[in-house]
């Protein structure tokens, strides 16, 4: 979209090799149609992600619209910079930020909202329509009559002093030839120019001189490996619109999306490293693991923290769950009815403040940080602390779980 | 009758990933490991991981 934006200001001539708005595929604006064309993909395929991506996250319908400001319709002019030509004096760059911080907002803002979004499950998708089924990618089948043929085992072979070693083609002098089963096929040197007799004559002199064409590589590997990848690929993406219709229920962490991603990637590495390796699932690999070391990384360290006070036990939660820093004050509490709350704090350090009177008892579990009791007991892994003034009178018990922090509980 | 080959790098790769990612999924949704767990499993998790990448190689 720059590049194509940088050549309308310098006064170019847009192509269809850069982004445009289609002028003649548009059921909007054309933004879909003209993606079409620009990548050659199946425009249904585009309208439908742009839907898909519009319906889960609200993220497609800033992309389509800023698309729709920004792109020109052919090669004309961007309807926004028609409109104010002044605006045509912004950087790209300006563009980039502006547009991204809009759709992280919304992103934002639709995720608060929903827990549920098809994004990951779009992501794997792209992943896989990129790196396997676009025309022109590794394995893809050959399109159209003009072709490159795959191998020389499609050529013509004729009767000749090397016929059985090398393939020849169809005689000198004059342009090659070569009948394919997609039809006649006339080869062209790096300029697109027919081969001329002398490269003709050249050729059947050293017609192989690298040995390219010795023994062909067999095609099975490959298209094995590429099954297996295309298989995995649309399990996992099943698995993540799985995984998003439940988050409509059951909060899904983004890091969930992360190890099951590597649960599949993995197994299908396993898979190919005896069948055939799928292309590009070790990259994919090492990208996910570092991805979610930065998400879990990024949860240990969180600056939220929260105070809690209350008066009687009887106003307190059955459970108390926070993420971050947390604080319980009970020193003013009244422990007026038996009762078991429930603590778990994750990601931060945890403080309770332990009520003057009454009994109590408290049990706590800390996985990696210190415990401090108020009798200077504690240390790391669980534990229990208690105060029965008077076994008639009612006790709260509080249940404390602290993930990754400290515990300190006092008086 | 010969072996077919094993590719040790997918072989490797792949079980790490599906290591790490079992880890994971166990922490979020099971319980977080202690951090005796964590000095033990991990390491003797690479050593497996790696005495199978060495057998596959063998072969």
């Amino acid at each position: 979209m720059w590049r194509l934006w940088a050549t309308w200001q310098d006064g170019g001539v847009a192509t269809t090799d850069l982004l445009h708005r289609s002028v003649t595929d548009a059921r909007v604006a054309g933004v879909c149609g003209g993606i079409a064309e620009r990548y050659r993909i199946d425009p249904l395929l585009v309208r439908l992600a742009a839907v898909i991506i519009a319906l889960s996250s609200g993220v497609g319908l800033v992309l389509y619209g800023a698309a729709w400001l920004l792109l020109p319709r052919g090669a004309g002019q961007p309807a926004l910079m028609r409109a104010f030509p002044r605006v045509a004096r912004v950087r790209s760059r300006t563009w980039s930020v502006v547009v991204s911080g809009a759709a992280l907002v919304v992103l934002v803002l639709v995720g608060m909202a929903f827990n549920a979004s098809l994004l990951p499950t779009i992501v794997v998708l792209g992943i896989l329509y990129a790196s396997q089924l676009r025309p022109g990618t590794k394995g893809s089948p050959a399109v159209g009559p003009g072709s490159v043929p795959q191998g020389p085992q499609q050529y013509q072979t004729m009767p000749g002093p090397m016929a059985g070693e090398w393939p020849l083609l169809a005689p000198p002098p004059g342009q090659l030839i070569v009948t394919t089963p997609a039809g006649p096929w006339r080869p062209t040197n790096r300029y697109g120019q027919p081969l001329s007799a002398q490269e003709c004559a050249t050729y059947y002199a050293v017609p192989d001189p690298i040995g390219l064409y010795q023994r062909p590589q067999p095609l099975a590997p490959q298209r094995r490996s590429r099954v297996i990848a295309l298989v995995a690929g649309l399990a996992i993406a099943a698995i993540f619109a799985m995984m998003s219709l439940l988050g409509a229920f059951v909060l899904m962490p983004p890091v969930t999306y992360l190890a099951v991603g590597l649960v599949g990637v993995g197994v299908t590495l396993i898979v190919g490293a005896f069948t055939g390796r799928p292309s590009g699932f070790i990259a994919i690999a090492l990208a996910l693991v570092l991805a979610a070391g930065a998400v879990s990384s990024s949860f240990q360290t969180s600056n939220s923290s929260l105070g809690q006070g209350f008066s009687s036990a009887s106003a307190m939660p059955s459970r108390i769950s926070f993420y971050g820093d947390y604080v319980l004050d009970l020193s003013q509490a009244e422990i007026d009815e038996t009762k078991t709350v429930d603590i778990q704090i994750d990601g931060g350090n945890a403080q309770v403040i332990l009520p003057t009177s009454g009994n109590y008892t408290v049990s706590w579990n800390d996985s990696y940080g210190n415990v401090t009791m108020p009798d200077g007991s504690g240390g790391q892994g669980s534990g229990s602390y208690q105060r029965i003034l008077d076994p008639t009178q009612p006790t709260l018990t509080l249940s404390i779980t602290v993930t990754r922090g400290n515990l300190v509980v006092n008086q | 009758m010969t072996r077919r080959p094993v590719d040790v790098l997918s072989l490797v790769v792949g079980l790490t990933a599906v290591v790490v990612g079992v880890a994971l999924l166990w922490t979020t949704f099971v319980e977080t490991p202690t951090a005796l767990i964590v000095k033990i499993a991990v390491p003797a998790a690479l050593v497996v991981v790696g005495i199978i990448g060495l057998l596959a190689a063998r072969n």
